[in-house]
């Protein structure tokens, strides 16, 4: 019997050296660092405010999200996602490619994935040499702490 | 008649041109197509929708017309006819003459002089269904000349039906089929129905006769008949317009209007939006570029962005009266419903907003109109004990003011009273406590709680404890606000204020700690610039919060920079902007470091994420592309009240634990003496907080004198006075340019400065002051503030120990009870009266008071909120004993309950800030 291969495509991006994904059909674009206006007394995680050609887009560091440290660069990219009618920039480290990963190899998130990343997470897909985290977006877009 | 300039009419004659175009065409697809009954129902809606426009306007030849024709559609509709080609004919034979009549309506204002006779007789007949059963009849023409005769009654179709029944009636036999019978029993239903919306519409009148009549059975038809006949007859239509001149309609209405989807609409104000902020942009980058030509390109881009924005809002534009006039009819019924005379008056119809705004204050808007019925209008004997015209009076008028549209409903009811709504509140706990710190204003916006009614008898119109909530959140949730203001037994105002539109609006641009910020024009309420020096403003402190008087208001102040926690400046004296805000009525001043222009943003909503932080109203983008937030000034003063509520709250509790008997509110100047230890100045005896540069002080001997206000005023060294450990400030001649802080006090008739190493703050002392510390002159005692203790000093008999004051004559004007249960405001008080040459009898609350009463006094002061025996309990035993002799209060009461307190006895009062006011009123009594 042939097993029949089913595909997704992630958008790949790395966070402190780990490897993390999203949907590719999520992304609207990437940008590259913006002018951020700081919007007080928010959450630690939202970094700001973007104007993106005329339209606001609030941007998120997933970092502070994941309480890890804040990268000392500011080489960083935006991941353009929206969600219920509000546009948001996810800020991370480095962006890959497009990753074209088989549904058979996902696995539900590990227990050893630590407490803090793993409210956001889906799963996990093994690739050959590595690990490439799936973010739950919607976690990440409707948490109230 | 129809007036061809109402905006009502020039909407019928466009829906009814666009409805009547379609028709023809459906009605021929559905004679191909006889069961589609959807077909036939959109074609019948259309009809009946022509019907009852016409008759609203009084479009009696268009109502005849249309009723037959939709009478044969009823038929249709229910299967007593079957569709052919006569009735087609017929009917688009009625379409053709609607359409003239209205091209006649559109250029004359008038239906026209053409006959319609035959055509309404063929739609009748058509529309009988006894007819196509060959139940022939003889055409009735004398009736129908009569009809013609009857001038007031039209050419009521009805008037006819009723006579063709009639003759029908006449007509059938006997023994005819009870099928019949039902049809035109229908018929008969089928009008009165007809006749009953038709004089709703008319006089906006349900007639219970009609609808008494209904009930008429077959074998009384004859009778029954003339007997609606008549009552037709007595209510000749009254909706006949006032014939005005018509004014000539330039061109075909039909050519000149396009019906445009309202999501297309919102698209293109999107799209403008873009544009203004895009224009913004430009027009910064023209003004840091030299070129002229770019310069004229961006000028003409902003003149026609402008008028391009304009165009676009002006589309989306109704009047108000279209959902205005709607309360006529509201108000009508209740006030019958009710038993109350009431007369509505509705101003300014034609004033117009947003389509968008004016579907979300409808609901809040016949909310209030039915409160105004309901709670606020009295019974009319009510009205007339209350001296008051039977007829109650709402008003509604709307109008544009300052770039918004104001709504305002004025009723001339009883007014809402402060005292039940607290009762209410209280009761309800919507308010905590017993809610003697609130205002009357306050109060009264107590309205607006969430779960709040006060109608003691709860009706089916509304008392239901669900609304005035919702009445503002909804006219907020748009922008908007809302005021209520009420005076018992003369009546309530609301006043709405309405954005014109929701997408662009006028907003001020400020900067606080290097961010932009942008607040909406709406909340705006003026700007306040203190200067460094400038003597007179300045932000005065209560416990940790500041205040500012703004003409003699004292209104609270929060600095942007540190409400929003972005930094934390220093507040030092500098100068200061404040934009004063008004939000539902409370008023505010922000402190912010730089004040730009004002801009047109466009609104932005926030991420669902930023939702919660009420602060903000939204995002805006600036000129320079940079995202700006906009402060929403309501929810800023909710977070910062709900801040310092929390605050608040916390002292409170301390209070309470520390002292079980009434606080003291004593306001206390803190400053440090050579010694380092802490002494308080009672606050109400000094006048300014003062440095001066050591090189300025003059000697004359010992004295230090400085030049104040072009007078020589004395310095007091108090560590040497009073024989304090350490040195004064004045006492070290090292420094030049050292810096004194001078309390300067203005007592026993004249004004000395006090140096001090260091004012540290304003507190409110609450607890006792205790005397039983004093161990030499020069103190009143020590009090307990701010968990410290402090010495608090009695500066009367400093002053007494300085050589420069010359010790007063003891001139006798005449003796001053004093009743005060605050230690350290009676003594000053004593000690200001003696000062100006009274004797002073001293009493600590009004039992006392009443022991030290005696006849030979020339007025007595008291306090309002005392132990043992309270100020309105003294006041009313007083005045058992003597009518006559003066009593004036000095309480911090005055503000709040000033009527009150001179409604109990008292002739005059002060509040503790102005009881020097007290002591020209005892003189000028002397004089």
């Amino acid at each position: 019997m042939e097993e029949i291969i089913t595909t997704t495509q992630l958008c790949g991006f790395k966070i402190k050296g780990d490897y993390y994904a999203i949907p590719v059909l999520e992304v609207q674009e990437v940008i590259k660092p913006q002018k951020l206006t700081q919007v007080p007394l928010a959450q630690s995680y939202v970094k700001g405010l973007i104007n993106l050609r005329g339209q606001i887009v609030t941007s998120l560091s997933l970092r502070e999200l994941f309480k890890m440290e804040e990268a000392q660069t500011d080489d960083h990219m935006n991941i353009i996602v929206s969600n219920d009618d509000s546009l948001y920039a996810l800020t991370v480290d480095e962006i890959l490619d497009v990753i074209e990963v088989e549904e058979q190899s996902f696995e539900e998130s590990p227990e050893t994935i630590s407490e803090t990343v793993r409210g956001f997470i889906k799963g996990v897909y093994k690739l050959e040499k590595k690990l490439i985290i799936l973010l739950d977006l919607d976690k990440i877009l409707t948490i109230d702490e | 008649m129809v007036d061809l300039s109402s905006p009502i009419v020039k909407e019928f004659l466009i829906e009814s041109f666009d409805n009547l175009n379609n028709i023809n065409s459906e009605l021929t697809q559905y004679e191909s197509a006889p069961h589609d009954i959807e077909l036939l129902n959109a074609i019948f809606r259309k009809v009946h929708t022509l019907k009852g426009s016409a008759s609203f306007l009084g479009l009696k030849l268009l109502q005849d017309i249309t009723h037959q024709g939709e009478n044969i559609l009823d038929h249709l509709r229910e299967s007593k006819l079957t569709l052919n080609s006569d009735m087609v004919d017929a009917l688009l034979e009625s379409f053709d003459a609607c359409i003239s009549i209205l091209r006649t309506i559109e250029e004359n204002g008038n239906e026209g002089n053409e006959n319609y006779e035959s055509l309404i007789k063929k739609l009748e007949q058509l529309s009988d269904p006894s007819f196509s059963k060959e139940v022939k009849l003889d055409s009735p023409d004398e009736e129908i000349v009569l009809g013609e005769e009857l001038p007031l009654l039209e050419k009521d179709s009805s008037l006819e039906f009723i006579k063709n029944l009639d003759s029908k009636a006449k007509q059938i036999p006997k023994e005819s089929n009870s099928d019949e019978k039902d049809s035109l029993e229908n018929e008969l239903l089928n009008l009165l129905e007809m006749n009953e919306s038709q004089e709703k519409s008319a006089d906006g009148q349900p007639s219970e006769e009609t609808i008494k009549s209904v009930d008429v059975k077959v074998p009384d038809r004859e009778r029954s008949n003339k007997d609606v006949f008549e009552k037709y007859k007595n209510k000749a239509p009254k909706n006949e317009k006032r014939v005005t001149e018509a004014t000539k309609s330039t061109g075909n209405l039909v050519d000149t209007v396009v019906r445009v989807n309202v999501s297309l609409l919102d698209k293109i104000m999107n799209v403008v939006g873009e544009l203004v902020l895009n224009r913004n942009q430009i027009l910064q980058f023209a003004n840091q570029d030299s070129s002229s030509e770019l310069n004229r390109l961006a000028h003409s881009l902003n003149t026609i962005t402008t008028e391009l924005q304009t165009d676009i809002m002006t589309t989306r534009m109704q009047p108000v009266g279209s959902v205005l006039t709607k309360f006529e009819r509201v108000v009508r019924d209740l006030a019958k419903a009710q038993k109350k005379n009431i007369k509505l008056f509705i101003e300014g119809k034609d004033t117009e907003l947003d389509k968008t705004l004016l579907e979300a204050i409808r609901d809040p808007l016949t909310h209030l109109i039915r409160n105004a019925v309901d709670h606020g209008i009295e019974k009319p004997k009510a009205r007339l004990a209350a001296n008051k015209s039977e007829t109650a009076v709402i008003n509604i008028r709307s109008y544009h003011e300052g770039g918004q549209v104001t709504i305002e409903i004025v009723d001339d009811g009883n007014g809402i009273n402060p005292d039940v709504i607290l009762k209410k509140a209280i009761e309800k706990k919507v308010v905590s406590g017993d809610g003697t710190n609130l205002s009357k204003k306050q109060i009264i916006n107590l309205i607006f709680a969430p779960g709040f009614s006060t109608a003691d008898e709860v009706t089916n119109i509304s008392g239901r404890g669900v609304g005035m909530d919702v009445v503002k959140s909804n006219i907020e949730k748009i922008g908007g606000t809302v005021e209520v203001d009420s005076t018992v037994g003369e009546g309530t105002t609301f006043k709405l204020k309405i954005p014109l539109t929701l997408a662009i609006v006028p907003a001020l641009v400020v900067h606080s700690s290097s961010e932009t910020f942008a607040i909406p024009q709406v909340n705006l309420m003026e700007l306040v610039r203190i200067e460094e020096e400038d003597d007179d403003k300045e932000i005065e402190l209560i416990h940790d919060s500041e205040f500012f008087r703004l003409r003699g208001d004292l209104i609270p102040v929060f600095r942007l920079s540190e409400c929003l926690a972005i930094q934390r400046q220093e507040r030092k004296k500098k100068d200061l902007n404040i934009v004063v805000l008004k939000a539902e009525g409370f008023i505010y001043g922000l402190v912010v470091d730089h004040i730009h222009d004002t801009e047109e943003i466009v609104v932005k909503p926030l991420s669902r994420k930023l939702k919660d932080i009420t602060v903000f109203g939204g995002a805006t983008i600036m000129g320079d592309g940079t995202v700006s937030l906009i402060i929403d000034g309501l929810g800023f003063y909710n977070y910062m009240s709900g801040y310092q509520g929390r605050k608040s709250f916390n002292s409170n509790d301390t209070i309470r634990e520390v002292n079980t008997g009434p606080a003291y509110n004593d306001e206390v100047l803190l400053c440090r003496l050579g010694d380092d230890r802490q002494y308080g100045i009672p606050l109400s005896i000094v006048h300014r907080l003062e440095e001066f540069v050591y090189k300025d002080v003059e000697w004359s001997g010992q004295q230090a004198l400085i030049r104040y206000r072009d007078k020589a005023m004395p310095l007091i060294n108090l560590e040497q006075t009073l024989k304090l450990s350490g040195d004064s400030l004045l006492s070290k001649k090292s420094d030049e340019k050292l810096v004194l802080p001078v309390v300067v006090v203005r007592a026993r008739g004249t004004q000395v400065g006090i140096i001090v190493s260091e004012i540290s703050d304003i507190a409110i002392n609450t607890s006792e002051i205790s005397v039983e510390t004093v161990d030499r002159d020069g103190f009143l005692g020590s009090a307990y503030i701010n968990e410290k203790s402090v010495t608090i000093l009695d500066l009367y008999s400093i002053l007494d120990m300085q050589d420069f004051i010359k010790k007063l004559s003891s001139e006798d004007k005449g003796k001053v009870l004093i009743v005060e249960d605050s230690e350290l405001f009676l003594k000053v008080q004593e000690e200001s009266f003696k000062d100006a040459g009274f004797k002073v009898l001293t009493a600590k609350n009004g039992k006392e008071g009443l022991e030290k009463y005696s006849n030979d006094l020339l007025a007595i002061v008291s306090d309002i909120e005392m132990p043992v025996m309270d100020g309105w309990d003294f006041v009313k035993n007083i005045r058992e004993r003597d009518k006559n002799i003066p009593i004036i209060a000095i309480s911090t009461l005055v503000t709040k309950r000033y009527e009150e307190i001179l409604k109990s006895g008292f002739d005059l009062c002060f509040d503790k800030q102005n009881s020097a006011k007290a002591i020209q009123a005892v003189r000028e009594l002397k004089s």
